[in-house]
């Protein structure tokens, strides 16, 4: 894969204030790529200034390794991109000069307009909507005729700027599976703002991560999952239980920590007294009403109920066994243990689902 | 009673049978105000787009004047631009005082204004990110200009609408520039004026009743318009 575009020693201020500080980003030919972060940690400003409609104040931007405002204008290079943004930003004309609109200021023949548009339409079911106003018709068709519009220019990048986020859930589920198929059908390379890990998971393989601007972590989205470098990354990813705690031994490659007044073993190389996060995912952690000792899980307590959460097919069980944690139970088994408020329980879970980093 | 059921007859009278003297004040009424509208129209849309679209210092500062201006009394423009195009003012060599030219500079700068103001306005009104939209797609600025006067075309109509109503309806300004000069700079509000003083009341209701007529039918052509964009 080569270099499609990439940034260098980007910064963006507002009212002095840093909004993005980026020394380097390099998204690959074909890759399709995850942006997330808090709210306010410049993942738009990002995005917009990949595809310069944003300002910075310092910084480079290289397509295909040229220098974009000198070596290709802003205006050639943003003829190989599409941007679809958080609102549908239709023009008030048809559903078919809407998608033709890109094309006819490349100055395409009429009959290539004409296939281009019907065949983006057909990605996404809305053929039938060519003819229609854009303000005659609704939210999720309206979010679908700007993902036709963004692809009917064959794009070599598409940026997509949540563009799920204000769809209802089955609409937006639906959406997303047209585009993954498109996607794969057409080779697209992608970048996508999302505050959705389902969305991330479904169109992306690699992910950034930002905070309060700067890069925090990047790679392989199950891998940046698996191995969180901070809190917001270890929540966005399905960890609910995040401990902090002091390292009180250490030896090796397992070390103890000290949460509230359990010691948990966990996996790792801290030195003693040194302080730590623990991110435990809800799925590693193990429920019985009795204790296990045949169990190879280093970490077993016995805890109380404090919550049983019903979502979708399983239960949230929330227990505190001198300190908070969480697990999902499937719905037979909440019924099997008939876990309640106050049941008392056994948690165990391995010193390997256990990952730590210093604070 | 009897005066204004009389004047109306009277009117009628004069309309239905094609007054000549009428004929060519409202011809010249609707020359000078539609020129004056037409530049306003250029000049204004120009001016708002481009104040609407750029961020410099002292934008609002800007606009707090366009929007003040939207209101300027017309006796007060009519007295600058007298004072301008007077024998010995600035532009006095060109000898424009009480010509139709006059009212048109006069009218035109009340309605540039109004239609600055709206058009601002209805640049404004429209989604911030349309512009980004646009030129993501690949317009270029003078493509994205465009494409957002086309999405903002009902209220820039209405802008149109105002800035026409502003002046067809004037009279300060027109009577002081144009000096009501009959047969040459004569307007249907001017001549309204000077036959109703006159004790005139019959053309005077007739007058009256035509630059109604007058902004009844440009209106709704451009009301017509305007629905249709929807």
């Amino acid at each position: 894969m080569s270099h499609l575009i990439s940034l260098k020693d980007v910064l963006v201020k507002k009212d002095k204030r840093m909004i993005l500080a980026l020394d380097d980003l390099v998204i690959q030919e074909g890759s399709s790529c995850a942006i997330v972060g808090p709210n306010g940690a410049g993942k738009t400003t990002l995005l917009m200034c990949l595809s310069c409609l944003e300002k910075m104040n310092a910084g480079s931007i290289f397509w295909r390794g040229k220098l974009v405002g000198r070596d290709i204008s802003k205006h050639d290079f943003r003829r190989k991109i599409s941007v679809v943004f958080q609102q549908a930003l239709l023009f008030n004309m048809t559903v078919f000069d809407n998608v033709a609109y890109g094309l006819k200021l490349r100055n395409c023949s009429r009959k290539e307009i004409a296939g281009r548009v019907m065949r983006s339409l057909e990605y996404f079911g809305i053929t039938d909507l060519a003819k229609r106003s854009a303000r005659a018709i609704s939210g999720g068709e309206a979010q679908r005729v700007t993902l036709a519009r963004a692809l009917a220019l064959e794009p070599e990048i598409l940026f997509l700027d949540e563009p799920f986020s204000s769809l209802d859930a089955p609409t937006s589920e639906k959406i997303i599976l047209e585009l993954k198929e498109t996607i794969r059908r057409t080779g697209t390379t992608i970048l996508l703002v999302t505050h959705n890990k389902l969305e991330a998971l479904n169109l992306t393989r690699d992910i950034i991560v930002l905070e309060s601007g700067k890069k925090v972590q990047a790679g392989d989205i199950a891998h940046v999952f698996q191995h969180p470098a901070t809190e917001f990354i270890a929540l966005f990813s399905g960890i609910d239980s995040v401990l902090s705690g002091t390292v009180v031994e250490s030896r090796d490659g397992m070390v103890g920590v000290k949460i509230a007044d359990r010691v948990v073993m966990a996996v790792g190389d801290f030195a003693v007294g040194c302080y730590v996060l623990a991110f435990i995912r809800p799925e590693n952690i193990s429920l019985s009403l009795d204790a296990i000792s045949a169990s190879s899980a280093k970490n077993n307590f016995p805890a109380t109920v404090l919550d049983c959460i019903p979502v979708d097919y399983y239960h949230k069980v929330v227990v505190n066994c001198g300190f908070s944690i969480n697990s999902i139970v499937a719905n037979p088994t909440v019924a099997q243990l008939q876990l309640k408020t106050g049941k008392q329980v056994f948690i165990s879970f391995k010193a390997t689902a256990v990952h730590l980093v210093s604070t | 009673m009897d005066l204004i059921i009389d004047g109306l007859i009277e009117a009628i009278r004069l309309l239905w049978n094609g007054n000549s003297e009428v004929f060519a004040i409202t011809w010249l009424s609707l020359k000078v105000s539609g020129t004056a509208t037409l530049i306003s129209v250029f000049l204004g849309v120009y001016t708002g787009v481009t104040i609407a679209l750029s961020s410099f210092w002292g934008k609002r500062a800007v606009v707090v004047l366009v929007n003040t201006c939207m209101g300027f009394p017309p006796v007060v423009i009519g007295l600058v631009v007298t004072i301008f195009l007077w024998r010995s003012g600035p532009l006095g060599n060109f000898g424009l005082l009480y010509t139709p030219t006059a009212i048109i500079i006069a009218q035109t700068i009340i309605a540039a204004p109004i239609v600055t103001g709206i058009s601002i306005a209805a640049i404004n009104q429209l989604p911030e990110k349309l512009r980004l939209q646009a030129l993501a797609l690949g317009a270029t600025r003078l493509q994205m200009v465009w494409l957002l006067i086309r999405e903002a075309r009902l209220p820039l109509l209405a802008a149109i609408m105002a800035g026409f109503g502003g002046v067809i309806s004037e009279i300060g300004a027109s009577i002081m520039v144009g000096g009501n000069i009959k047969g040459h700079t004569r307007v249907l509000t001017t001549a309204t004026a000077m036959e109703t003083s006159k004790g005139n009341f019959e053309l005077a209701i007739a007058l009256s009743i035509i630059l109604l007529l007058l902004m009844i039918v440009v209106n709704s052509v451009l009301t017509t318009i305007q629905m249709k964009g929807r």
